[in-house]
């Protein structure tokens, strides 16, 4: 018997060991659901040990492929995954009630061999998920590799775009990501799904057909009549693989009625699985009527965009598209009990946590535990600004305790008229140590979407998160289809490429555009001026590069099922790259408080009190500062973000607004602007092998500072609300698109009814302040210490990082050390 | 051809057909002076040490670095794949063995 039966919920929030409690409230089925599942997320960079790539994805699209050659690229997509959804194993799991796996079977991960032959030769060379018997798997995935690497996205984008960027953009150093559509971040536009079901949106579709074929056989020759023929080919393809995804579920329903009426024994699983068959054949053909068909409905959705796709990003607001269905079962008709509706909902959790794929080695560094920033929101207001929170928000939150999974975790849009209940549901989900929800502005950034992309008010409303930050409304021409990660910039290296003459030190190779010895800079002027020719050098290099391939997608990789789950693709005839969307680009900023700090702390030890000169600098800093450590520390004492010091603060916000008004010039294929959005998930780890020494006084290797507006660690030295005073200088609405703050509070002192009190008053001033986002770690030092000494004791500990969360234990020691460094806040001291 | 022409050709070429080898005895992954090229994941990097005119030369982790003049071993400590393998500014490598 575990410990949890003898020991009172006040003795478990003593321990702060919440997964005792989960465990001993959650229903046996979500018991047996959460133990059973397999967790796909890399622990440090490696896959944890049992989980096996999937080969039947792999060989089932190929097959297609290959035997489609007179067709169209397009086309040739839509039926190689349409034999998927046709042919690849499916199974129930006992106790579920949710279907739709992504692989043939629990343990495995599927690949994705027409996407990147990086991808695939680490895939080759991989030592732990090669499938038995080793030797056949090899020669399979040999063959898979030879046939799609000369022809796959990667190697085709790659020959197209400039041969310099690609180049620097895949050595590491300036910038995160591949301008590939297959490893997009895709929005869905729930409403256009809910509304007409897949067969709906087919029925359209062979309207536009006919009306197409009219336009090219029953009128004379016309040049109008040629677009037609491109149209069509897409037209074709949605059709090819809506159809297959309808089929797809539809094997699900007859595998559940076999099962139920041929297996089965227990007769209230059997009148269960009867009940799945029935939810199975009618979604996502037609449109949802109760919960369970529309959790069932948005789940199938997903899992056959990721069986397309490597999307690295859940955009979803579950609280919003599902609540009225939890209204009408569980309060109005009474069909559905509370304790039903948690069970369907925590299992909704738990099946997107089981997702994973084969992914590249950099993604599962930088997103240690998890397989993508799965970041779902709630709360918020309504496109009339009325309160979005609702039953299922609670229900949602709730669940979230229960299961305790990492992946999805969820972002609370907070305002001023959120009710109560809700309110504390969320809190209670910080409080036990689940590192989210994280907290969201919500006026501040409606106002904000429609600042830089004119989104208009209402559909600024409709915003959910595209990945863990940037907020995108959810609508007709909100919905983004591929945000290419590789508008990513290390925006640390734009202070090192200004002392160095835009040589980088770390590949002794020059990258950036000279701009001048700066041992000879004689004012502060000259290093900024610099600096900002630096940084904007890197924000168009990566932006060129995501253009030209976001542009070339719709001809080089296009995606024909995506696109059929768009309205104005299907209205159009275009493929969902093509940039006939409203525009909702960003470009992150990893690495991005390093630079006000290190150029705070040049002004003031070389410009303004002259103790140092440039050349001593660049001395100390090409030596990485060794033999040169008192010096280093007067610049690490140097004024810090995060103390509300105007000396160091004012050129932290004269950095963001020049980068915002750069954002202005460069323009994405909707002629939209690119704003910054800084934030790090766990990049603040790895990339810290990439930025040289820096005048902040840190060294080559040592973290990079873990937010997008956080005082580097320890670097906080006046407490919560000097933190919030600094961060408030920054203008949430024009100087960013969003920006990460990351606290730590102690979990003793938010305990109980107390602890709420003081934790909204916190929430309140922050909004106040206009910040736009606050993510909480609650777990003491003591905790996470014993944590990594024993981690077979911790396993379901979790934390946040940097815009998601993880289990403790999966993070390398790196990772969880900075974790441990950050300063705890005292609320209220 | 440029330069960055050559250089995208060459590991583009690299990594196609890059295979599956035992690490040789020394290999460019086991030098300090080894970057790799972190945005992708097939062991193409490049060398810090030899240079084709003012650019890097293109190596891959398995590349067979016996006998080359410039080799410097870099330190690992024993742990497990999940850890950082060697000094903070070297990053792990695939096929290496555990020590």
């Amino acid at each position: 018997m575990s410990a949890v039966e003898t020991r009172t919920i006040e003795e478990i929030e003593k321990s702060g060991q919440w997964w005792w409690w989960a465990e001993h409230k959650r229903s046996k089925r979500l018991d047996y659901l959460r133990k059973a599942v397999w967790k796909k997320g890399a622990k440090g960079s490696g896959y944890n040990p049992g989980v096996k790539v999937d080969l039947e994805r792999a060989v089932l699209f190929t097959e297609a492929f290959k035997a489609n050659e007179a067709d169209s690229l397009r086309m040739r997509y839509a039926k190689a995954l349409a034999n998927v959804f046709d042919n690849i194993t499916i199974f129930i799991q006992d106790n579920a009630q949710i279907m739709g796996y992504l692989g043939s079977r629990p343990h495995t991960i599927v690949w994705h061999p027409e996407i990147l032959f990086l991808l695939n030769e680490d895939l080759y060379n991989d030592r732990t998920v090669i499938p038995e018997p080793e030797a056949e798997s090899l020669a399979l995935i040999r063959e898979l590799c030879d046939y799609w690497n000369p022809i796959c996205a990667g190697a085709k984008v790659f020959n197209l775009v400039p041969p310099e960027e690609i180049v620097k953009l895949l050595t590491g150093v300036i910038g995160w990501g591949l301008p590939i559509s297959r490893i997009g971040y895709a929005t869905k536009q729930w409403d256009y799904m809910f509304r007409l079901g897949l067969e709906g949106i087919l029925a359209e579709i062979d309207e536009r057909i006919a009306e197409a074929e009219r336009h090219i056989y029953d009128k004379v020759p016309d040049p109008d009549e040629l677009p037609y023929y491109e149209k069509l080919d897409v037209w074709k393809s949605m059709k090819v693989v809506l159809e297959a995804v309808i089929r797809w579920a539809r094997r699900y329903s007859r595998l559940a009625k076999i099962i139920a009426e041929n297996f089965e024994t227990d007769p209230k699983r059997k009148e269960e699985l009867l009940r799945i068959a029935e939810v199975c054949e009618k979604v996502p053909a037609r449109p949802p009527e109760h919960l369970h068909e529309s959790l069932q409905f948005d789940h199938f959705i997903q899992i056959a965009c990721r069986y397309e796709a490597c999307e690295g990003a859940w955009p979803a607001r579950p609280d919003y598209w599902h609540g009225p269905f939890y209204e009408k079962d569980v309060n109005q008709d009474k069909v559905l009990t509370r304790e039903e509706a948690l069970d369907l909902t925590g299992e909704f959790l738990i099946r997107c946590y089981e997702v994973g794929w084969f992914w590249l080695m950099l993604a599962r560094d930088t997103l240690q535990g998890i397989t993508g920033t799965w970041v779902w929101t709630i709360g918020g207001v309504n496109e009339d600004g009325t309160d979005a929170c609702n039953d299922m928000t609670d229900c949602l939150l709730e669940a979230a305790r229960l299961v305790r999974v990492a992946n999805p975790t969820f972002a609370f849009r907070y305002h001023p008229g959120a009710r109560m209940s809700t309110l504390r549901q969320v809190f209670e989900c910080i409080r036990q140590g689940l590192g989210y929800p994280s907290m969201r502005n919500d006026p501040v950034l409606i106002t904000n979407a429609m600042h830089w992309h004119k989104h208009p008010l209402r559909e600024a409303r409709r915003w959910v998160h595209q990945a863990c930050m940037s907020p995108c409304p959810d609508t007709k021409l909100g919905c983004q289809p591929f945000r290419m990660a590789n508008a990513t910039i290390i925006a640390a290296k734009a202070i090192e490429y200004a002392l160095f003459d835009g040589y980088d030190n770390t590949l002794q190779m020059q990258f950036g555009p000279h701009t001048g010895d700066a041992s000879r800079f004689e004012s502060f002027e000259e290093l900024y001026q610099a600096w900002y020719t630096q940084i904007k050098w890197m924000m168009d290099t990566l932006v060129k590069l995501t253009n030209g391939g976001r542009y070339m997608a719709q001809y080089l990789d296009p995606r024909p099922l995506l696109s059929g789950l768009y309205e104005r693709c299907v209205e159009l005839g275009v493929d969902s790259s093509h940039p006939s969307e409203r525009g909702n680009s960003w470009i992150t900023f990893f690495a991005w408080m390093e630079t006000g700090d290190s150029l705070a702390a040049v002004k003031k030890l070389v410009f303004d009190e002259k103790k140092y000169t440039m050349p001593q600098l660049i001395e100390a800093l090409k030596a990485n500062w060794e033999g040169y450590e008192e010096m280093r520390m007067d610049f690490v004492r140097a004024p810090k973000w995060g103390n509300d010091d105007d000396y160091v603060d004012q050129i932290h916000v004269r950095c963001h607004r020049d980068v915002a008004r750069h954002s202005w010039e460069i323009k994405d294929p909707t002629g939209n602007p690119w704003p910054p959005l800084p934030e790090n998930i766990a990049a603040y780890v790895t990339n810290a092998t990439k930025v040289w020494a820096l005048p902040n006084g840190r060294r080559l290797g040592d973290t990079l500072y873990d937010g997008g507006c956080s005082p580097g660690a320890g670097m906080d030295k006046k407490g919560p609300t000097a933190v919030l005073r600094s961060v408030a200088k920054i203008d949430h609405i024009g100087d960013v698109r969003a920006t990460l703050l990351n606290q730590r509070l102690s979990p003793q002192q938010l305990a109980g009814e107390k602890g709420f009190h003081v934790w909204y008053s916190y929430i309140k001033t922050w909004a106040d302040l206009g910040i736009d986002h606050v993510q909480f770690n609650m777990v003491d030092n003591e905790t996470l210490k014993a944590a990594q000494k024993e981690p077979e004791k911790y396993p379901e500990l979790i934390v946040r990082i940097a815009g998601y969360s993880a289990h403790f234990v999966d993070l390398n020691k790196k990772t969880q050390d900075t974790i441990i460094a950050r300063n705890v806040q005292e609320l209220g001291a | 051809m440029t330069d960055w022409e050559q250089l995208r050709q060459q590991w583009i070429q690299g990594a196609i057909t890059k295979g599956r080898r035992e690490m040789p005895e020394k290999a460019c992954a086991m030098c300090r002076n080894f970057r790799q090229n972190s945005a992708s994941a097939a062991g193409d990097g490049f060398c810090t040490a030899i240079k084709d005119g003012e650019k890097n030369k293109v190596v891959f982790d398995n590349t067979d670095a016996a006998g080359c003049p410039h080799f410097l071993e870099i330190e690992r400590m024993r742990t497990d794949t999940s850890e950082f393998m060697w000094d903070p500014e070297f990053r792990p490598q695939r096929q290496l063995r555990e020590k």
